[in-house]
């Protein structure tokens, strides 16, 4: 486990969020949060994370604008994408975009940190 | 206007009902007519030609009557074609409404259901993990995970009877036969939207 790993949460779901961040704190993940894609993107632009965990249902649209952005700037930073409809249009843009896990809702909090650890450890190359 | 669009109309429903009838009268009438002279001297010399003179505008006229039967009968079934494409045009436009409609029910179940699904979720499997529940906590937890697996399979099984109205949508297509007569009253819009004409 990459303790300490950097990670933005992006989730209009305020309660959601707020479970989220609960549970990854308490297992010893750094978190930020983002409400919106827009939100996302402007925290992208100042800091590094190591792991974004993206819901693709955002109010001002796709959350895979987030994930656009990440390759389109050469960014390092990983993504686990979280869905509410489990659809497999969504695997596949999200495989388009090189995410590295894909989450389909609801999940526990056991298969989220299995993830969120998988995705850390996967090296991407450069 | 409207009681001449009436009378037409009156008109063409009895051209069909009674057309052959009455193009028989007709032709039986003129049939007389020309054959009055025949009646009145009987003792007049007529070869061949003389006979088909005095008949040749009855034939001409049994010949028009054909032809006319034959475009009243082709212009009649190209209506009756017309009507099947325009159903087919409909019951395609009222599949797709359903199948949109499937579609706008199940996206709104999934973002509506989801997020407070996985809330619960996310809550049991952190009280389970974080804390040390003893077993009458455990019960409760189980209940709810339970309950949760029941609303998943509720879901499951609408997701599976969305793609089985989606699959017996396109087996229902009509053939290729039907279609081809469809595609005569459909135009194609550059948005991709399908049209009757």
């Amino acid at each position: 486990m990459e303790i300490g790993a950097k990670i933005l949460l992006v989730d209009d779901d305020d309660e959601l969020r707020s479970l989220l961040r609960k549970a990854l704190r308490y297992n010893g993940y750094s978190v930020t949060e983002a409400r919106t894609g827009d939100d996302a993107i402007g925290k992208l632009h100042s800091q590094h994370f190591d792991l974004v965990l993206l819901d693709i249902t955002l109010p001002d649209g796709d959350g895979f604008r987030v994930a656009e952005f990440l390759r389109a700037n050469k960014l390092s930073s990983k993504v686990i994408v979280i869905t509410g409809t489990g659809g497999l249009e969504h695997a596949l843009r999200g495989a388009a975009f090189g995410v590295q896990d894909y989450i389909s809702k609801p999940f526990t909090q056991q298969y989220l940190l299995r993830s969120v650890e998988h995705a850390l450890s996967i090296e991407v190359p450069n | 206007m409207l009681s001449q669009s009436r009378f037409r109309t009156k008109t063409h429903g009895l051209l069909e009902r009674y057309g052959i009838l009455l193009a028989g009268i007709f032709i039986f009438a003129y049939y007389l007519w020309v054959a009055t002279d025949l009646f009145t001297n009987p003792n007049a010399r007529r070869d061949f030609s003389g006979y088909f003179l005095q008949f040749s505008s009855v034939v001409l006229l049994w010949g028009l009557v054909y032809l006319g039967a034959k475009l009243f009968d082709y212009k009649k079934k190209q209506k009756e074609e017309q009507e099947r494409n325009r159903a087919i045009v409909r019951e395609y436009e009222r599949r797709k409404m359903q199948l949109e409609l499937l579609d706008e029910v199940s996206a709104l179940l999934n973002d509506t259901v989801n997020n407070p699904l996985a809330i619960i979720s996310l809550s049991a499997s952190s009280i389970r993990e974080r804390f040390e529940p003893d077993s009458e906590v455990l019960a409760y937890l189980d209940s709810i995970d339970g309950a949760l697996g029941r609303v998943r399979e509720v879901l499951a099984n609408f997701k599976s009877y969305q793609t089985t109205k989606i699959v017996k949508a396109i087996q229902d297509v009509p053939s290729r036969q039907q279609s081809a007569q469809a595609e005569k009253v459909l135009s194609v819009d550059p948005s991709g939207d399908i049209r009757s004409t």
